[in-house]
């Protein structure tokens, strides 16, 4: 435990002592809200029922950038291996990277949110709800993302091969994502709010469950 | 405590890269093993470590008294030298010696981001890693590719001492400053 805590510990270490990468982060996704918003200007009532969505989707194409390099440094640069010979589990190191991933990436994304959602005219009685949506969908975007970087781990050209496969994956979570602020918005039902989120938390508790595993299995298939 | 191959065969996409291979170390020796480019020296210290697979043979070995000195370290960029320090010796859970950092002449760049350090100090930091984690069984792949003399010859009394302390190494390399290995295997030319 004490080991997975150090490399837990040292993985926040390098994400934020290189700060270029979350700040890009961070204005790559205002970017993409605020040209929406530029683009959609003088139909505020659009904005404001689409901005759900977009913010979604705005912060699974930013996710995407950072996916590549999960296990790109550590495979490379030799750390994986000296992990594996000191008996570091693939399963446990495959959690510690994705929920660092989760925190350097997603978080800082969520906490900006309702400070982004003022140019997409964002509800105030929204932003509420959509911190929830996204607090408990987006550890399924990093539990898959970094599923989709093992299987890309030991190819030196990928180009669009992982987006094309786990792309798929995300469906679900933009649909209970978006979906429960829809019935909020166009209908005010918080029962039906409360299933999808139910829903939401259910696609994301497997995700976490089962992708650390099955990113264990594809980063082992890459040593035999 | 030793090191037992029996037999070993490697191959990588169909080609055979190491053909039976077979020598046993006891502690207090030391294996050279020279060869070619691409005569195989890294699958096999990869092998022995269990990083790396193999298609036939045996390995005996106490894995976790196994230090892999690679051709990569392990070193992050934007960490600075003291912070990789820490990590490892947190991680082996055994203080890293500032009179080793001094004598490779790292002590000025502790506060250096890894990004700014050359080769050589790259290979001397991986070189504290390597005092810092106390094992037994050293398996050292080309360690003194990029260092100077002065540091080339720390190491050689680092390897005599690992030697006097009932340790075991296993070295590649094509320099000839191991002068008085145990055991030499020359894997040849690649086929």
């Amino acid at each position: 435990m004490r080991i997975y805590r150090l490399i837990f510990l040292r993985e926040l270490k390098k994400v934020f002592s290189y700060k270029a990468n979350y700040i890009f982060s961070l204005m790559f996704y205002s970017a993409i809200i605020f040209l929406v918003s530029i683009g959609l200007q003088g139909q505020n009532s659009v904005l404001t029922n689409v901005a759900p969505g977009l913010i979604w989707v705005a912060i699974i194409l930013v996710l995407f950038l950072s996916f590549e390099d999960i296990f790109h440094d550590d495979y490379y640069d030799g750390t994986l291996d000296i992990y594996l010979i000191e008996d570091i589990t693939f399963y446990g190191y495959a959690l510690i990277k994705s929920f660092s991933h989760w925190l350097a990436n997603c978080l800082p994304m969520i906490i900006v949110t309702p400070i982004i959602g003022i140019f997409v005219n964002l509800n105030s009685e929204i932003i509420i709800p959509m911190m929830v949506t996204l607090i408990i969908g987006t550890p399924a975007l990093s539990f898959i993302g970094c599923m989709g970087s093992s299987l890309i781990l030991s190819l030196k050209i990928h180009g669009l091969i992982m987006p094309i496969i786990i792309l798929p994956l995300f469906l679900p979570i933009l649909v209970f994502g978006v979906g429960a602020l829809d019935v909020l918005i166009f209908n005010g039902f918080e029962e039906l709010f409360l299933r999808q989120i139910a829903l939401l938390a259910g696609v994301s508790g497997l995700s976490i469950a089962f992708c650390p595993i099955a990113s264990a299995y594809i980063i082992k298939t890459n040593y035999d | 405590m030793s090191v037992f191959v029996n037999n070993l065969s490697c191959s990588q996409s169909g080609i055979k890269i190491i053909s039976n291979i077979s020598f046993s170390l006891k502690t207090g020796e030391i294996l050279k093993i020279s060869g070619e480019n691409g005569s195989g020296k890294t699958t096999l210290l990869r092998a022995i470590s269990g990083l790396g697979s193999y298609n036939s043979g045996e390995i005996l070995i106490s894995k976790d008294q196994v230090f892999l000195l690679g051709h990569n370290s392990g070193i992050k960029q934007n960490l600075t030298v003291e912070e990789d320090l820490e990590f490892w010796s947190e991680f082996y859970q055994n203080k890293h010696d500032n009179e080793i950092l001094k004598k490779l002449g790292l002590s000025s760049k502790i506060h250096s981001q890894c990004r700014y350090l050359s080769q050589g100090q790259k290979q001397k930091l991986a070189l504290t890693r390597l005092f810092c984690a106390d094992k037994k069984i050293w398996l050292l792949d080309e360690p003194f590719s990029f260092l100077d003399e002065d540091s080339s010859n720390f190491l050689l009394s680092k390897i005599e001492d690992h030697r006097k302390n009932d340790g075991i190494t296993i070295i590649v390399s094509h320099q000839n400053l191991i002068k008085n290995p145990d055991l030499f295997i020359n894997l040849g030319v690649t086929e």
